[in-house]
């Protein structure tokens, strides 16, 4: 094969393939740079290390996937021949070491009697796959990654309508989108090449103006064009998926929702199957005249044109004219291709039993109307024997199709071609995953005689091409061998993607900070100020601590000051969700554990809000403002959760005209002043509350004023010091922080992150839900059983706290663990063992650990069985290989008899 | 353990200074309107408008809202006031219908340019030409309202929270 350029266009540019320095010009593909160059081995094929040539024009190619460097990033895996050339790209065969010219493991091929189909499934299964699997991973695959080389996350995801999509911009979907748009359709045209036109650009004289003249039309109707556009996917209620590449900027996922699909994809040409169809220079007839047209490249000097249908035949006048020698050989006419000489390229070909000296050999088995999309949407096939092919068969609501996508060919004239069982030597059907004529025999004779057990067993049609060359081919080898029609036999399942689509377009833009987007405090940029180090808590982007130094030390530093003096602490995640309505009391019961509607007024209930089965789902505290009127708090992470199931019951249980449920976490800031000084801390903001233990006593609420504003003030503990939570609208928590800071300034007072609040809870004894209870925690297990026993009416997950497995004596209970071993905290996760019978098994586990200032040593909480019928008892625990010991205690380490709450 | 702890507001770029914070984009430019005063209200629709803000008109998905007041539909029983300022209005039950102050529980960004609907085009996959009573949909993978006050000129009310979120989003545009 001595391809060359005979039509010089566009400015040249440089680049290199496995290391050698070659020319393109503006506007080549890779493949048309690389023919031009006369370069005939351009990879080596996935099993048998073949070399292999460029063979078709676009996304059909199965043999040109090379490793693309460019501006120092290497993208794997690129289709040659659907890639722009660009200027100093840097090109790698894939699957060949260290070129595909001279690759080491083309031996290999000489080595195939021993490797046919399905070896790998007999030969490696003694004495363990996983002995062979490395090297044989090692040995496989396409193209490298590069690990330095990460994409970046900028493909936008675009979401449209429209009235009509067309797929394809041949004459077709050209003609249909104008039609379209000009009866007055809103209407997109997709196309997946570099310009509208397809086969008009290179078969038609004036082809490329008509092209354009239609393009032009089909805009001045209003009509869309998205080039370099592949509809990949139909999906759900005919959405169509596309990957659009753009010059200049990042790729484009579209999400078309369209009201009709006009499906104008062409047909792709098959090839012939005979001995040796996979030598470089052995290619597709009408990639030829298309890189004849488009390139201005002549694949071969010497050419050999093996067609068995009419329209392939009419180019070998266009090869001529381009000064090429061309023999035809008509399959029609009785004529058969018996060999092709040449291990690295086209030497000659035998036909009809004469050697013919060539350097190419084009061959034509036949169209295969593009019918993915149409499959992919159900549509079913019916075998047209007039073509050769499968056409669409019954219509599907809102697809059509036209032009050869349809079957409709034009003036065509085929005699099918298909290949020979029991002929003599290797005959290729799919190139990219190196399956022959006889491993199609060989499956069919091991009974895999279904096309689909084909596929999976040959890995026929499932290389990065899917097929798109060799489906056909193979499933009529498969109806030969069986003996069965072409259309008795059938095709595999079409699935998306038609082709392949880079992850980064499917994700789009979602990673990193828009992957999982946390909430942000209205004083995120006070607490960075002050030093505040953050993570990530129940979704909200929180100070974990502050200060530069460790995080132990600033956390127990924290702590410890806040039991001493006053701790300042932004708690605006916490929820606040208002329910409002004559039915808010009977819902606000109906969600909690306990009774919350006998409230005065003004005071505020802890409790559990449970799952209908009965485990603990949140906790919090519910404030009663009037009879009509609650605030539910919960967890930062559990707020969404909390409104949804209100409102689920508001609508399906309430009267939904009676009562009203509003979150506004948002709308307000809270910041809480918790220690011994926070009473003074408070006064000192002149918030208009009598702060007097007799007016506003622990678990009260007073409604007072900052700034203008409305100041909510609640006496809420969860640290168990005397502790009041402030909340203002959020505008206001700036002036309320730093009133707040100044008048902790003579207090002593310390900023508190997350951290140490986590640790002053856990003092007390107090839980997280979700973290000191889990899927099974009913609240029983915390020894909270009053509503349980004595509560009349119905709860979320009254039922469940009634069942054989809650009412077993054995379940795991919420308990404290005291170090026994004098060893530091325990590691939380540790298991609490079972040795009975000398067997161990874990009864439970530690779900809070920590250092504590207050009581000068380790604490922690845990679930254990039968935990608080156990309190004294010392048990023996275990984490990733280490033993320790602990004492079953009260969860309560701290002022067990709670008087700080008013100190 | 904790000693290793990862500060995650690096990994967080800091959410922006509201008062000055502006985009310019390509074709678009985004900035936070400050200073409106929004109110939720849910039940008696009729009633709530009638006795707070009479003859402001209704916005839905899209449609353009002259001047404040006016008030955003969000669902059949629920709509969000938006005034030149906060409405003093207390919050509670009355009489069919609950009104609450919420005019810092959203953020409102704006967002103008003849880039406009490629931007909604990105955020959404609502049918904005179809209409909606509801102004309320997914934009870029969170819940707004969004409508418009001009040809080329958008809003979005999204919880405050996630308005630094929505901000990166609409800066990292490409």
């Amino acid at each position: 094969m001595s391809a060359r350029r005979i039509q010089d266009s566009g400015a040249p540019l440089a680049f290199t393939f496995d290391g050698r320095a070659y020319e393109g010009r503006e506007g080549d593909t890779l493949a048309s740079a690389l023919l031009a160059n006369g370069v005939r081995v351009v990879g080596r094929s996935f099993k048998y290390h073949r070399p292999r040539g460029i063979h078709g024009a676009w996304s059909e190619e199965p043999n040109a996937i090379l490793d693309v460097t460019v501006d120092g990033k290497t993208w794997p895996n690129v289709r040659a021949t659907t890639q722009r050339l660009e200027a100093g790209m840097d090109l790698r065969s894939v699957n060949a070491r260290p070129t595909a010219e001279g690759d080491r493991l083309g031996l290999l091929d000489r080595l195939s009697p021993f490797l046919p189909t399905g070896f790998y499934y007999k030969t490696f299964l003694w004495p363990d796959w996983h002995r062979f699997e490395p090297r044989i991973r090692a040995m496989a695959g396409l193209g490298r990654l590069d690990p330095a080389h990460e994409p970046p996350a900028d493909s936008p995801a675009m979401n449209a309508r429209c009235d009509v999509l067309v797929v394809g911009s041949g004459r077709s979907g050209l003609l249909a989108a104008r039609d379209a748009a000009r009866a007055g359709s809103n209407v997109i045209l997709v196309d997946d090449r570099f310009k509208p036109g397809g086969t008009m650009l290179y078969r038609e004289p004036d082809g490329a103006e008509r092209a354009a003249a239609l393009v032009a039309e089909v805009e001045q109707a209003g009509g869309r064009i998205l080039p370099q556009t592949t509809a990949y996917g139909i999906y759900d209620h005919n959405l169509v998926c596309c990957w659009e590449r753009r010059d200049g900027a990042p790729d484009r996922h579209w999400r078309i929702r369209p009201k009709r699909i006009v499906l104008a994809t062409g047909a792709i040409e098959r090839p012939l199957v005979f001995a040796d169809n996979d030598r470089p220079g052995v290619m597709s007839a009408e990639a030829a005249l298309y890189y004849l047209r488009r390139h201005g490249v002549l694949v071969g000097e010497r050419i050999v044109l093996a067609v068995n249908n009419s329209r392939a035949l009419g180019l070998a006048d266009a090869l001529r004219e381009a000064g090429a020698a061309v023999t035809v050989a008509d399959l029609r006419e009785g004529a058969s291709v018996d060999a092709v000489h040449g291990a690295k390229g086209v030497e000659a070909v035998t036909i009809s039993g004469r050697r013919i000296e060539a350097d190419c050999l084009l061959a034509s088995g036949g169209y295969t109307p593009t019918v993915h999309l149409f499959c992919q949407a159900k549509g079913k096939l019916r075998y047209d024997e007039a073509i050769a092919a499968f056409v669409p068969g019954a219509p599907v609501d809102g697809i059509s199709l036209a032009g050869a996508a349809a079957g409709d060919f034009g003036d065509y004239a085929i005699a099918p071609a298909w290949p020979n069982p029991g002929a003599k030597g290797r005959q290729w059907i799919d190139f990219q995953n190196d399956v022959t004529l006889k491993d199609v025999e060989l499956a069919a004779r091991e009974n895999f005689r279904s096309v689909e057990h084909l596929k999976r067993y040959t890995t026929l049609g499932m290389a990065t091409d899917q097929g798109k060359t060799s489906n056909m081919n193979g499933l009529a080898a498969m109806a030969a061998v069986t003996g069965r029609t072409i259309q008795q036999t059938g095709t595999t399942t079409y699935r998306p993607p038609f082709v392949p689509v880079p992850f980064t377009v499917v994700a789009g833009r979602r990673r990193g900070q828009l992957f999982n987007p946390v909430r942000r405090l209205a004083l995120e940029t006070q607490h960075r100020a002050a030093g505040g180090v953050f993570r990530e808590y129940g979704g909200w982007l929180r100070p974990a601590f502050y200060g530069g130094g460790e995080a132990d030390d600033e956390i127990r530093r924290e702590a410890r000051q806040a039991r001493e003096t006053v701790a300042i602490f932004d708690g605006s995640p916490l929820g606040k969700i208002e329910v409002f309505g004559p039915q808010a009391g009977a819902i606000v019961d109906y969600n909690s554990y306990n009774t919350i509607s006998n409230l005065k007024p003004g005071r505020i209930r802890y409790g559990f809000m449970l799952t209908e089965g009965g485990v603990i789902y949140d906790d919090g505290v519910t404030v009663k403002l009037a009879d009509d009127h609650y605030v539910v708090s919960c967890s930062s992470g559990h707020v969404a959760g909390v409104v949804a199931r209100l409102e689920e019951w508001r609508q399906d249980r309430f009267d939904p005209a009676a009562v009203f449920v509003h979150n506004l976490t948002a709308h307000w800031a809270t910041l809480t002043a918790t220690g011994p000084r926070a009473k003074a801390l408070v006064a000192a903001l002149s918030l208009g509350v009598d702060l007097d233990d007799a007016a506003l006593p622990h678990m009260a609420t007073a409604q007072g004023s900052f700034e203008g504003g409305a100041a909510r003030v609640a006496r809420v503990s969860f640290t168990g010091d005397r502790s009041y939570e402030i909340s203002v609208p959020a505008s206001k928590a700036p002036a309320l922080w730093a009133a707040m800071n100044e008048a902790g300034r003579t207090l002593d007072a310390v900023l508190m992150g997350s951290e140490a609040l986590l640790l002053l809870r856990a003092e007390k004894g107090f839980i997280i839900a979700g973290k000191d209870t889990d899927g099974t925690s009913m609240p029983h297990d915390l020894g909270i059983t009053g509503p349980r026993d004595k509560r009349l009416g119905e709860y979320v997950g009254k039922r469940s706290l009634f069942t054989e497995n809650a009412l077993r004596d054995d379940r795991q209970q919420f308990v404290g663990l005291a170090v026994a071993d004098g060893g530091p905290a325990l590691p939380t996760g540790a298991h609490v063992l079972d040795e009975t019978g000398g067997k161990r098994r874990s009864a439970g586990y530690v779900t809070s650990s920590y250092e504590s200032p207050a009581v000068s040593g380790p604490i922690a909480l845990g679930l254990v069985e039968r935990g608080m019928s156990r309190i004294g008892e010392e048990v023996s625990l275990f984490h990733l290989g280490k033993a320790r010991r602990a004492v079953i205690a009260q969860p309560c380490f701290f002022d067990r008899e709670g008087s700080r709450i008013d100190a | 353990m904790r000693k290793t702890m990862r500060d995650r507001g690096l990994f967080w770029s800091p959410a922006p200074d509201w008062t000055t914070a502006r985009i310019d984009g390509d074709a678009y430019s985004v900035r936070r309107v400050l200073g409106l005063g929004q109110a939720l209200v849910s039940g008696d629709l009729d009633a709530a408008l009638a006795e707070l803000m009479p003859a402001a008109p209704e916005i839905s998905l899209w449609s353009v809202a002259a001047a404040e007041p006016f008030a955003v539909r969000i669902g059949r029983d629920r709509t969000l006031l938006v005034s030149p300022g906060p409405l003093a209005a207390a919050p509670g039950w009355r009489n069919g219908y609950v009104a609450t102050p919420c005019d810092d529980a959203y953020a409102i960004l704006e967002i103008s340019g003849v880039a406009l609907r490629e931007i909604v085009a990105e955020g959404t996959s609502v049918d904005i030409n179809a209409g909606s009573r509801s102004a309320a949909v997914l934009f870029a993978g969170v819940t707004v309202l969004l409508y418009r006050i001009g040809p080329e000129t958008a809003r979005l009310h999204v919880e405050a929270p996630l308005a630094a979120y929505l901000w990166a989003w609409l800066e990292g545009r490409s």
